[in-house]
């Protein structure tokens, strides 16, 4: 770099312009959120019906209401986590970063615990016409993008790390859905739902490498 | 720095940054102009003298600028700026071998390859090596600051050249995780 320090500050007080605020980074998170869950709902929806007595499933067995709980709370704390870390400052997101992968972990784990001992009885009610792992990935990939959009704007300094973060929110989001509206079968849930959906992340660590890094 | 002093320099930037956000140009050139001053104290402190300190503290004010949106107002200056310092300079020493400029300890002459102890008179007095493991200390002094490529390096310490690169890349990681560290208690 050539330029003399005063005239590159001159240069960038030139002409500046009124900068629209990145917005409240809760209302990104709120947005992200909101359109992630829709999307998801709305994709597997209009490819096949969900399972007719899911909800009331998960309102009469307590494992299977902690375990879908447990996986919305993973959801929320990567998009707050990836969102968050769009604006240059590391303290929230350093105290944030390993409990929102552990939480997805515990979850994992509900269904590494559940192929010995299953919240529901496991059963192939709810079979899908296309395949599900397929329609994890696919149905995740539009979260993904819109995510990828939204952090873009702010000034993420680790893109991987955001890019990871976002791809895993967005892929365990319709991973968490199809327990409603797939099969439930914790050996099926391992390999059709939830490791799909973490391949969002690996995607998702890609992209950010080349999108959102700085 | 007296407590004052801090607590009066944050609210003054904080105050400018978010006039800035709103286009006061006049503001913002004497923000920028300051924290100009507080980057190159920031970067000097931790890296030395470096030959590319000017380009350094030029690339934080560059991405302080394209960054100024992300900034809130209802939250403290200085972590956010420091953040992106931090993120700058560590880009740049990656991408870029640097030289210590001058000090009174070895002047400005060449690196010298048949003394050892040259290289611990070179980086005397970087503070972010001073903490670093020893293989990683002369992995980055070598590279970074004696300006050797990996090979050189890497026959000079009679190590493979991957072995080099690994205690590079774990070496600047290490530096990285220091200044968050740093941060983080200030």
């Amino acid at each position: 770099m050539s330029k003399n320090r005063n005239e590159l500050i001159s240069e960038l007080s030139h002409n500046l312009t009124v900068s629209s605020r990145a917005g409240r980074t809760v209302d990104l998170i709120v947005y992200w959120l909101a359109l992630n869950f829709i999307i998801a709902i709305s994709l597997i929806y209009y490819d096949g019906p969900f399972r007719a007595d899911s909800l009331q499933q998960a309102y009469d067995n307590p494992q299977f209401f902690l375990e879908s709980l447990t996986g919305l709370f993973a959801i929320v704390m990567l998009g707050v986590t990836a969102i968050h870390s769009g604006i240059p400052s590391n303290r929230f997101n350093l105290r944030l970063f390993l409990p929102a992968l552990s939480v997805l972990f515990i979850w994992l784990g509900f269904y590494v615990v559940g192929i010995w001992s299953p919240a529901l009885e496991p059963s192939t009610v709810g079979m899908r016409s296309v395949p599900c792992y397929l329609e994890t990935i696919l149905f995740g990939l539009p979260s993904l993008v819109l995510g990828m959009y939204f952090i873009g704007r702010l000034w993420p300094l680790n893109g991987a790390r955001t890019g990871l973060m976002i791809g895993l929110a967005a892929g365990a989001t319709p991973a968490l859905i199809m327990q409603f509206a797939c099969m439930y079968a914790p050996v099926h849930i391992i390999t059709h739902h939830l490791l799909p959906g973490l391949m969002l992340g690996v995607i998702g660590f890609f992209a950010g490498k080349y999108y959102l890094s700085r | 720095m007296s407590i004052e002093k801090y607590a009066e320099d944050e609210q003054r930037w904080c105050l400018a940054m978010s006039r800035a956000q709103q286009g006061d140009q006049r503001v913002y050139e004497s923000l920028l102009a300051e924290l100009a001053g507080v980057v190159e104290a920031y970067l000097r402190l931790r890296f030395g003298s470096i030959d590319m300190l000017e380009d350094c503290v030029q690339e934080c004010l560059i991405s302080i600028h394209k960054a100024r949106h992300t900034y809130n107002p209802k939250r403290a200056f200085r972590p956010w700026m420091f953040t992106i310092v931090r993120h700058c300079m560590i880009d740049l020493l990656r991408k870029r071998n640097c030289r210590i400029q001058s000090t009174e300890s070895i002047g400005n002459a060449e690196f010298d390859l048949t003394d050892p102890d040259h290289i611990h008179r070179l980086i005397d007095g970087v503070r972010v090596l001073e903490s670093l493991q020893p293989d990683y200390r002369e992995a980055v002094a070598l590279t970074k600051y004696a300006g050797m490529t990996t090979l050189e390096a890497a026959t000079w310490l009679g190590i493979s050249e991957s072995a080099i690169k690994a205690r590079l890349r774990r070496g600047l990681e290490a530096i990285h995780r220091q200044l968050e560290i740093e941060e983080s208690m200030t």
